[in-house]
């Protein structure tokens, strides 16, 4: 549960903007997460009127602040009322924070089979060798 | 209209979190807002705001934005469907100041105001100020 880590959204190797996540930070809920979220921007954004929202950095950061607040209170609301802006589980930060246990890197300016930025974690998951 | 700034969550003069906001970055623009935001985290945590924690304003000033955004796009677009709130281009989350920018302004997280809220302080952008001089 309070895994935390950090996500640098990058171009290349130059970090643009840092998040930092208080809680589910394994690799296991933030790359599927992650999967997620692209497909929502991607739903969401029209790309006639904005052919760049995966390149840059800042905007999808935002966006991704945005969105995993969204679904944070979503969670908690199911259990109890709350405010939009009661949110405590993400972060924007300048510097990772020493309890991080992951650093992972969206990198804006490579892109998968999806037109999705790649996203890199560190330290590698382990892969449980009944997994291979 | 575009008048792009930083908005710094500082605390004790160490910028801990930056904003870049694309648009109504002058001071009539920004420091009206910060306020209404600032009312609105009361409102929404009450008495567990943390204003004293920059990383997390920060974030909820991300929030505040789309939210407001929405609110107008709800008022005057004729779509009827649900406000697209990830295609909001307002604001971005950075680690260094936008070299159009004209303003930067200080959230101080340490320094609060008689209302508990944190104390804001602006000033022109000092590199755009060196440009201008530059090609004088």
């Amino acid at each position: 549960m309070s895994t935390h880590c950090n996500i640098h959204f990058n171009h290349g190797q130059k970090t643009y903007a840092n998040i930092y996540l208080r809680t589910d930070g394994y690799p296991d809920a933030v790359l599927p997460n992650f999967q997620i979220f692209f497909r929502e921007v991607a739903t969401q954004c029209d790309k006639t009127l904005y052919p760049s929202f995966f390149d840059d950095a800042p905007y999808l950061a935002a966006k991704f602040v945005i969105w995993q607040s969204d679904y944070n209170v979503k969670v908690i609301s199911k259990f109890q009322a709350i405010g939009k802006l009661a949110i405590y589980g993400i972060a924007v930060v300048n510097e990772d924070s020493p309890m991080s246990e992951y650093i992972y890197t969206v990198d804006c300016m490579t892109q998968d089979v999806n037109g999705f930025p790649i996203v890199n974690c560190v330290p590698e998951p382990e892969i449980d060798e009944d997994d291979k | 209209m575009s008048t792009r700034c930083n908005i710094h969550f500082n605390y004790s003069d160490e910028i801990i979190a930056n904003i870049y906001r694309h648009s109504d970055g002058y001071p009539d623009g920004v420091l009206p807002d910060l306020q209404t935001f600032f009312k609105e985290v009361k409102e929404h945590c009450g008495s567990d705001t943390r204003f004293n924690d920059p990383s997390y304003l920060a974030a909820k000033y991300v929030v505040w934005e789309a939210n407001e955004n929405a609110i107008l796009e709800a008022k005057y677009s004729r779509s009827k469907t649900e406000p697209k709130r990830l295609a909001f281009l307002g604001v971005g989350v950075t680690l260094h100041d936008a070299p159009d920018g004209e303003y930067v302004y200080k959230v101080n997280c340490d320094e609060h105001d008689a209302n508990g809220f944190p104390v804001v302080t602006y000033e022109p952008d000092d590199e755009l100020n060196r440009d201008e001089e530059d090609n004088e």
